[in-house]
């Protein structure tokens, strides 16, 4: 699905990913842990092809493709979706009218006809149900005036309507209570599947309770420093990241 | 001097105007002939100058373009041309009781006395160029009288068409106490070479009226539009107002409405989309006179390569008119670096006890933004297209008959997408 070989990106010239190496088969999920400032959104974002974060050297492939060389819609019609640590406002521009054209664009591009609007909105509103948000949340605007954890369940939304290949979760638990982040949870497991993959970028194990890790990974100064199962993350949960230094 | 510019205009209205016109075209024919070019140095001309402006000549008139049909707002449509009135469209192909529309070439002598006590009084406190210009030229009048009580739901869409280089037309709007109705003022561009347009109308709303007007001016750049609308509010009279404008080399409107008795409100929203090398230029005052009134004015604009906007919002409170209540706002957004806005709200406030509001802000489509949706799959002209719409579509909310708001948001997306395409990337 994704094998990013040795990638190193600056951001403002200075150098977040230090050689990055990581492989994702379908239907994996990968917990990125790691301490502030290691580069674990940088990752997300260097992935979504996010003006300003540019690419030193390394190899990302997406399903054979060469994700590096895509534009930042071309990634996402080709089915990798980012759910943004802070999701951006569109004042004026319905909830509704950006989800139709995101999922006309994807299916336009994999020679589907646009979805007719009867499907769409209940499509709409069953993605609205999922995630607990109400109905009223497609009149609105994108994310205009949305609390924080309105806008991460508002980017869940996208996803169930997008039903991307692989999906990168950017803290998408931070500033979630304990009931938003099992609707999140619920969200995610929901869409699991053979042929999905997820990257789950967090601070916390918490997150880990619900969403069962295949794999947890420890991004440190800009590189993958330890690897594991999902006990990685209660290890490090209990021990701290200072831990590693040590074992390093 | 600028009299000379609009001679053969001036010609033309004094031949085919009825008789008890043409004072009135003489007195403003002399003023117009003392009456400089406005340059950069007029502090109301400044940003969209009239210097280099002539009449096209009538002789180069090339007749109707590919003009694009009127669009069927299930409203009474009216085409006015030179040569009368023609009902058009799927309306019934009459007037609904209670409004009636007549040529001032056809008034009775009385109807006519009323009709030139009434010229001008709206526009009085203004009388500025526009005014005198529209008075000198005056070839083509109507007025329009809505009875007492009369209700009228179905819009009148009044469609102004000339194929020659010029037209001139003056627009009076009598609305009866206590009635309702709603009037769509049309400007397009018919002819495929150089033209112009000159149109004032006057709206008197009589106590408790109420009056929906809608000025489109959806033109070619090959038109200079120069044109006002001045209102006068009786006691508890409401105002409900839409400007909308893109497409002309130059458009100028001054908008002027008094608010002469107590308990009068307006509201006056208006979107213009330039883009290209065209000017749409805005000029509008507000007059309290009187106590207890209320008004709120939102102007708009996406403003794309080379164009120009020009926004003066100006609110006079007199003295005597406390406990105003108004509001106004003005935000720009410019999708190219070459584009510019000039925007300059004025508030004028002579009485102590009124609550006034004024902004304007210019701002670039958001980066951010643009990311975001393509993070979702969305090419980046779609994107700015969609946030453009979006910075605007709010104020179409506003029109409250359907056909004309789902109309005129279409127009408006369609524009969006000239004015962001190719002017989006770094």
């Amino acid at each position: 699905m994704l094998s990013i070989k040795e990638l190193r990106a600056s951001v403002e010239e200075k150098t977040i990913l230090q050689g990055l190496s990581l492989n994702i088969a379908p239907g994996e999920v990968h917990a990125i842990m790691g301490p502030n400032g290691a580069g674990k959104s940088t990752l997300g974002h260097v992935l979504a092809g996010r003006p300003g974060y540019e690419v030193l050297s390394g190899s990302v492939a997406f399903e054979d493709q060469d994700l590096l060389a895509m534009e930042t819609e071309e990634r996402a019609q080709a089915g990798l979706f980012l759910a943004f640590q802070y999701p951006v406002e569109i004042p004026g521009v319905s909830n509704m009218e950006f989800l139709k054209a995101s999922v006309d664009a994807v299916r336009d591009s994999n020679n589907l006809e646009p979805l007719d609007s009867v499907t769409f909105m209940k499509r709409a509103r069953e993605a609205c149900k999922a995630v607990n948000l109400s109905i009223d949340f497609l009149k609105r605007g994108v994310n205009e005036g949305f609390s924080g954890g309105e806008k991460k369940r508002n980017e869940l939304m996208q996803m169930m309507l997008l039903e991307p290949k692989l999906c990168i979760l950017d803290e998408t638990d931070s500033g979630l209570d304990i009931d938003a982040l099992q609707v999140v949870a619920a969200g995610v497991n929901a869409m699991r599947s053979a042929d999905r993959s997820f990257i789950v970028v967090t601070h916390y194990q918490r997150l880990l309770d619900y969403i069962q890790p295949d794999f947890v990974h420890v991004l440190a100064g800009g590189k993958i420093v330890r690897s594991g199962g999902k006990e990685l993350a209660l290890e490090l949960e209990s021990k701290g990241y200072a831990w590693l230094d040590g074992a390093a | 001097m600028i009299g000379p510019v609009f001679e053969p205009a001036i010609a033309t209205a004094r031949a085919e105007a009825p008789n008890w016109l043409r004072p009135k075209i003489d007195v403003a024919a002399i003023t117009l002939a003392a009456t400089p070019i406005p340059n950069r140095k007029s502090e109301h001309w400044k940003y969209a100058p009239l210097t280099g402006l002539a009449l096209p000549d009538l002789q180069a008139a090339s007749g109707p373009a590919d003009v694009e049909p009127a669009p069927d707002l299930a409203a009474c449509s009216i085409v006015v041309t030179r040569q009368g009135l023609q009902f058009s469209g799927s309306g019934s192909g009459q007037l609904p009781p209670g409004i009636d529309i007549r040529p001032f070439a056809d008034l009775s002598e009385d109807e006519a006395a009323r009709v030139l006590d009434l010229m001008g009084e709206a526009a009085k406190d203004r009388s500025g160029l526009i005014a005198t210009l529209s008075d000198a030229t005056l070839g083509l009048g109507y007025w329009i009288d809505i009875a007492d009580n009369a209700a009228i739901d179905k819009p009148l869409h009044l469609i102004w068409q000339d194929n020659g280089a010029w037209l001139s037309v003056r627009l009076l709007v009598t609305a009866g106490r206590h009635s309702r109705a709603n009037i769509i003022e049309h400007f397009s561009t018919v002819s495929s070479v150089a033209s112009q347009q000159h149109s004032v109308t006057e709206l008197f709303l009589s106590a408790g009226a109420n009056l929906d007007y809608c000025r489109l001016n959806i033109h070619r750049n090959t038109e200079v539009f120069l044109g006002g609308v001045f209102a006068k509010l009786s006691r508890d009279a409401t105002l409900n107002a839409f400007a909308y404008a893109a497409g002309a080399k130059s458009c100028r409107n001054e908008w002027g409405l008094t608010f002469a008795e107590e308990g009068a409100h307006a509201e006056l929203n208006g979107v213009y989309l330039p883009t290209g090398r065209e000017v749409v230029d805005f000029h509008t005052t507000l007059e309290h006179a009187a106590a207890h009134c209320t008004s709120e004015e939102t102007f708009r604009g996406i403003i794309g390569d080379k164009a120009n906007a020009v926004f003066n919002g100006r609110i006079h409170i007199h003295p005597n008119a406390q406990k105003t209540v108004a509001q106004l706002s003005n935000k720009n957004l410019l999708t190219s670096d070459q584009a510019q806005v000039n925007t300059k709200p004025e508030l004028e406030i002579y009485a102590n006890d009124v609550q006034c509001a004024h902004g304007a802000t210019v701002a670039q489509i958001n980066d951010e933004a643009i990311h975001y949706c393509r993070t979702r799959g969305i090419a980046e002209t779609v994107a700015a297209q969609l946030i453009g719409v979006g910075f605007v579509v709010s104020l179409f909310d506003r029109i409250a008959y359907e056909p004309l708001r789902e109309w005129l948001s279409e127009q408006a997306k369609q524009r969006c997408l000239t004015l962001v395409a190719g002017n989006t990337s770094e």
